[in-house]
């Protein structure tokens, strides 16, 4: 055979062209090794294992990994199947779920359909204190087959399935509870992983769950939570190794854990922050006054000092720039003008300011640095704030007394859909409005047309309209996204880090798909 | 080969000790008075671009997390500790001394039971009976001062008692009751003037021991609110930065070091010039 | 002897159920309300489930019927449960309060072994230099406040010589190792600050004596300086030392609040703290009583040694 140069190289580039295809991307997406411990740190003291009630940003990804709701979300953070393996909605105030069949809770009892009513039941039970109570009012639910729950709701809910794939949505065995076991210290559940060993607010000792409904799943045979509340002690603790992975990194050290050569850093936006009226008390009930406050306040003096750079200004109504809720034309409304301010506060009838008293939340440096750059800011403005620090017990107690003028508050956010709004303003939420009794009748129009539209197009159209309201009347004044990051060693594979709502339970969306290398 | 050993040894006048705590006092208590003219920069004036920052030229003494300067503050802050520790330790006189006098003139069940309440008091851990009226009262300079000097109170009143009742068995004293003489009169010439130096020693450690205390309530968060400096306040909150940056938190503990030191060599020296005879 | 120790105990008893009632009366003064707190934000605010979490827990009861119950509680050794956890207190007391006196354990062993040579030290060269020197060590030491010497104690074995962990526990059983390690710098603090107490008493208790009879009779007898000191000075000289240790070793389970803050350490103060942070009023109640307990108890013991060592206090006491 003729030997022919051009041939023999076309021949030999495509077989080398293969062979690092190949190679590169068996070195992407390395086969996931089964068994293998993680050893998590995180900085919520998880007191109680109560899966219908909220404890922490912690107890969130334990929850997630012991119990299973009716439905979930995905690494990527798209709505799939749980304990329900399938969905329809035959009207808009209709939802049927059908069942898994073979699903077992961990101590081998069979999962009925009798559980899911029960669960969400307690739920709707005042006594149990559960925290997504509100946001299941008018929920009727019945069992109509042996594997079907139908779930109705009083009025058309678009947002039921972000609600419903909450971890705090988890579905208990109703012949467990009936039993009276202490939920808080024990658990039994559906979920990928089974509790071997709990020692409240100290550690906690997951292992696999063998009959777990997704075949294949977990990859890891064991994981270690180690609540380690100290910011140093947990740094500390991954960095020499004692522990694969943290939670809440803290900012100042984000870009120090980046540049050590074996931990990688997953950062997004996952809470915001927010300068907190009690709106319907003079002088915060005039909009020119809460305005003025926005205008006053640098952002980025903020982002810079209290969250070493890791916290992105909100200038516009605090939704991710990647969501289809988006709004860019916005984001801009509020940016950094005292003169403004000093105009709108002189307009209100205070054109030599006025003094406060600014209530801050003394257990987190972000809380009293922020507070005290605000406290620099609206003195520029001739506005006098005093520093209050109190206690969360007491912070609580103060706002749902309706006993405060202004707070600086935290927000994580609660839900992927944006009927988050009426949690925050919405006039019969507890969170906020209710205890100051505030009610903007524009407002509650638009978030109740929101939540019972199912269209998307129609959707962004009307919470639209609700940000413009919410920009133009500013009852809450937004100040920046704190990033919410998780540090771990690069044997720890993966885990994908979610921003948003989600981003408090992303640990325990990957887990079941995490090994160590 | 040793001379034989006198209890009674007398010190000399001032030694070196003393005499460098005194100039160092006298330096914070200018710092404290003349804070507006001596600090170089707002205490207050917040730099975010330039937080955490090593002394330098700029800032002699570097920056906090908030950019602010530290020589600042810490000439501020030597206002906040004197003036809490100070206005404690005088609550704690007016307080315990009256208290431990008056259970001393009357009969014996009312001092058995006031020691007991007393004994109460002394029982209860310090530093848990100040978080316990801070999360209650909520901070602030008076409850600070407040607290501290119910703290202390128990330390004047039982001196104050044991003083009391040893004066008024006294030679001299017993007769002169016998003559007729008056209560406020014993009071006023033989009890207070004798209990004078004893007070002074127990008050220069009463502020040493304020000044820890209100120390020790801003590192844990609890004493006077931001913005106003605080030694410990400015400790605890340069703590979580040591990995960043270890000089700042430095700076603020050597002052606070320094002062109690400078408060305790001059109790020393306080006790052992005024009561030769009283050995700790 | 009996009367005299019965005597004690009821005093201790009373003061303890004086203190108690104190405490009970502060904490539930306290603004804030351990069912929000439990509830968390949303929930919270719902009148409807406060009240039947209350109910629950056994909140709505009238003051005196829960200060009642927790008194014939304590009496019974039953701390109640917690609010957070429900799970019993006592156990939690159990669990917590040896690492809390382990940290006073080890801080006092570091004082004593520092501060008793320091203070033979400085009474022994009093008005030299040596003596000098050691005073001013031994001052130093009380007039450092123990974050201070711990922030100061991080900064050297932690960021600059990277020998020690700068914060963090692990159990015993788990790592021996680590465990000790993170018990150093902790312990240290403490016992810096309590070294200079313990120099300052061994000097002035020492220096007393040393002027005392038996030591001259002693020299007399042709002991060296030495020996003197060491054969019949210290031993007496000693025993107030060990009795103000005593005393002020109640008070250091006050210092452990700041130490195991600023060191993650997981004792019971930290418990306690977190207790007050979140209301929770039957861990509140339940580690002061046991830390009442712990305190009245050494002083009961310091009282019981006395008695026996001097009989002169056996009679004086009323």
């Amino acid at each position: 055979m003729k030997f022919r140069p051009v041939q023999f190289v076309a021949s030999l580039a495509i077989v080398l062209a293969c062979g690092v295809l190949w190679l590169s991307s068996a070195a992407a997406q390395p086969a996931p090794k089964m068994g293998g411990t993680l050893r998590y740190a995180t900085v919520t003291e998880v007191a109680s294992l109560d899966p219908h009630v909220y404890v922490g940003s912690a107890w969130k990804v334990l929850i997630e990994a012991i119990y299973s709701p009716l439905v979930g979300y995905d690494t990527k953070g798209t709505i799939v199947p749980r304990i329900a393996e399938r969905w329809e909605t035959p009207d808009a105030k209709t939802t049927i779920f059908h069942l898994r069949k073979g699903v077992t809770f961990h101590d081998g009892t069979p999962l009925t359909a009798e559980d899911v009513k029960f669960s969400l039941e307690r739920i709707l039970d005042a006594k149990t204190g559960a925290t997504l109570r509100t946001n299941l009012a008018g929920v009727t639910v019945s069992v109509t087959g042996p594997s079907t729950v139908k779930v109705e709701t009083a009025a058309p809910n678009a947002a039921l399935l972000s609600v419903l794939a909450l971890p705090e949505a988890a579905i208990v065995s109703k012949k467990w509870i009936d039993g009276g076991p202490n939920v808080k210290v024990q658990a039994n559940g559906t979920g990928p992983f089974v509790l071997k060993a709990y020692e409240p607010s100290v550690r906690a000792m997951l292992g696999r769950n063998p009959n777990y409904f997704i075949k294949g799943q977990p990859y890891l045979d064991t994981v270690e939570f180690r609540m380690i509340k100290s910011d140093d002690a947990r740094v500390n603790a991954l960095r020499t190794n004692a522990v694969d992975m943290i939670d809440f990194v803290p900012w100042k050290d984000i870009d120090t854990l980046r540049r050590a050569p074996n931990i990688v850093v997953d950062s997004s936006g996952g809470a915001f922050m927010n300068l907190w009226f009690n709106a319907t008390k003079k002088p915060y009930n005039d909009v020119r006054v809460r305005q003025a406050f926005a205008y006053a306040i640098d952002r980025d003096a903020i982002s810079k000092a209290a969250f070493f750079g890791h916290g992105t200004p909100i200038e516009g109504p605090p939704t991710a720039s990647d969501s289809p809720f988006y709004n860019k034309d916005l984001a801009k409304t509020y940016k950094y003008d005292p003169a403004r301010a000093k105009a709108l506060l002189a307009a209100a009838g205070y054109p030599n300011g006025f003094d406060f008293e600014f209530l801050v939340f003394q257990g987190l440096g972000i809380y009293t640095s922020t507070a005290q750059i605000v406290q620099a800011n609206l003195k520029d403005v001739g506005i006098n704030a005093k520093i209050q620090l109190v206690e969360f017990a007491d912070l609580l107690d103060r706002k749902n007394k309706a006993n405060y003028d202004v707070m600086v508050y935290g927000v994580s956010m609660k839900l992927t859909d944006p009927d988050a709004y009426a949690y925050y303003l919405g006039a019969d939420s507890t969170y906020w409005a209710k205890p100051i009794g505030y009610r903007d009748d524009v407002l509650e129009e638009l978030l109740s047309a929101g939540r019972s539209t199912v269209d998307l197009e129609n959707r962004k159209v009307i919470y639209r309209k609700v940000e413009q309201r919410v920009m133009d009347t500013s009852p809450w004044v937004f100040i920046n996204f704190r990033e919410q990051a998780q540090a771990y060693n690069n044997k720890v594979r993966g885990y994908s880090h979610l921003g948003g709502a989600l981003n408090e339970s992303s640990a325990g969306i990957s887990m079941p798909v995490m090994w160590m290398q | 080969m040793t001379a034989a050993p006198s209890a009674h040894a007398t010190r000399p006048r001032m030694g070196a000790g003393p005499k460098v705590a005194v100039v160092y006092l006298a330096i914070v208590a200018l710092a404290a008075i003349f804070a507006g003219v001596l600090s170089p920069r707002d205490p207050l004036a917040i730099n975010p671009s330039n937080i955490l920052a090593s002394p330098g030229v700029r800032n002699l003494l570097g920056t906090d997390e908030l950019g602010r300067d530290l020589l600042a503050r810490i000439i501020y802050g030597a206002r906040v500790s004197l003036e809490v520790a100070v206005s404690a330790v005088v609550l704690a006189c007016a307080i315990g001394i009256p208290l431990g006098i008056g259970v001393a003139f009357c009969g014996r069940r009312v001092e058995a039971f006031a020691m007991r309440i007393i004994d109460v008091f002394v029982s209860l851990p310090e530093i848990f009976v100040a978080i316990v009226i801070l999360a209650f009262a909520g901070g602030g300079l008076t409850t600070l001062i407040v607290t501290i000097g119910l703290l202390f109170f128990p330390h004047f009143a039982r001196v104050a008692y044991g003083m009391t009742r040893s004066i008024r068995a006294r030679e001299h004293v017993l007769s002169a009751i016998s003559l007729g003489a008056g209560t406020t009169w014993i009071v006023r010439k033989e009890i207070l003037p004798n209990m004078v130096s004893v007070i002074a020693v127990q008050a220069s450690f009463t502020l040493s021991f304020a000044m820890l205390m209100e120390a020790g309530l801003s590192f844990l968060g609890l004493g006077v609110p931001p913005p106003t400096p605080s030694w410990g306040q400015m400790i605890g909150g340069l703590k979580n930065y040591i990995f960043i940056n270890a000089w700042p938190v430095v700076v603020p503990s050597i002052v606070l070091f320094a002062t109690i030191l400078s408060v305790n060599v001059l109790g020393d020296w306080l006790q052992d010039s005024l009561n030769p005879e009283l050995q700790r | 002897m009996l009367a005299y120790l019965g005597h004690r105990l009821v005093a201790a008893a009373l003061t303890l159920t004086l203190a108690f009632a104190v405490v009970f009366a502060a904490i539930h003064l306290l603004p804030g309300d351990p069912v929000t707190m439990l509830l968390g934000e949303q929930a919270g605010a719902d009148p409807e489930v406060v009240q039947k979490m209350r109910v629950r827990l056994g909140l709505d009861r009238p003051l005196i019927e829960q200060f009642a119950s927790s008194l014939t509680g304590i009496a019974t050794g039953d701390l109640g449960k917690s609010l957070r956890t429900g799970e019993p207190v006592f156990t939690d007391v159990i669990v917590r309060l040896p690492r809390s006196l382990e940290l006073i354990a080890g801080g006092l062993s570091i004082a004593v072994l520092l501060g008793i040579p320091l203070g033979i030290a400085a009474a022994k060269g009093r008005g030299r230099f040596s003596g000098t020197a050691a005073s001013v060590i031994a001052i130093a030491g009380f007039s450092a406040p123990v974050f201070v010497s711990g922030v100061i104690l991080v900064i050297v074995f932690s960021l600059w010589l990277n020998l020690l962990p700068s914060s963090g526990f692990v159990e015993f059983a788990d790592d021996p190792l680590m465990h000790l390690a993170c018990l150093v710098l902790p312990a240290t603090a403490i016992g810096i600050n309590f070294m200079g107490v313990v120099a300052r008493m061994t000097r002035a208790s020492l220096a007393d004596t040393m002027t005392k009879e038996y030591v001259r009779l002693a020299r007399a007898k042709g002991l060296s300086r030495q020996a003197a000191v060491l054969y019949h000075a210290l031993p007496n000289a000693l025993v107030p030392v060990i009795t103000i240790i005593g005393i002020r070793a109640g008070s250091l389970l006050g210092g452990t609040v700041i130490v195991e803050a600023l060191f993650d350490w997981p004792g019971l103060s930290s418990m306690l703290v977190s207790a007050v942070f979140a209301r929770d009023y039957p861990v509140i109640q339940g580690s002061l009583v046991a830390i009442f307990a712990v305190f009245v108890l050494i002083g009961l013991a310091i009282d019981i040694c006395q008695g026996l060592v001097d009989p002169r206090t056996r009679e004086t006491a009323a």
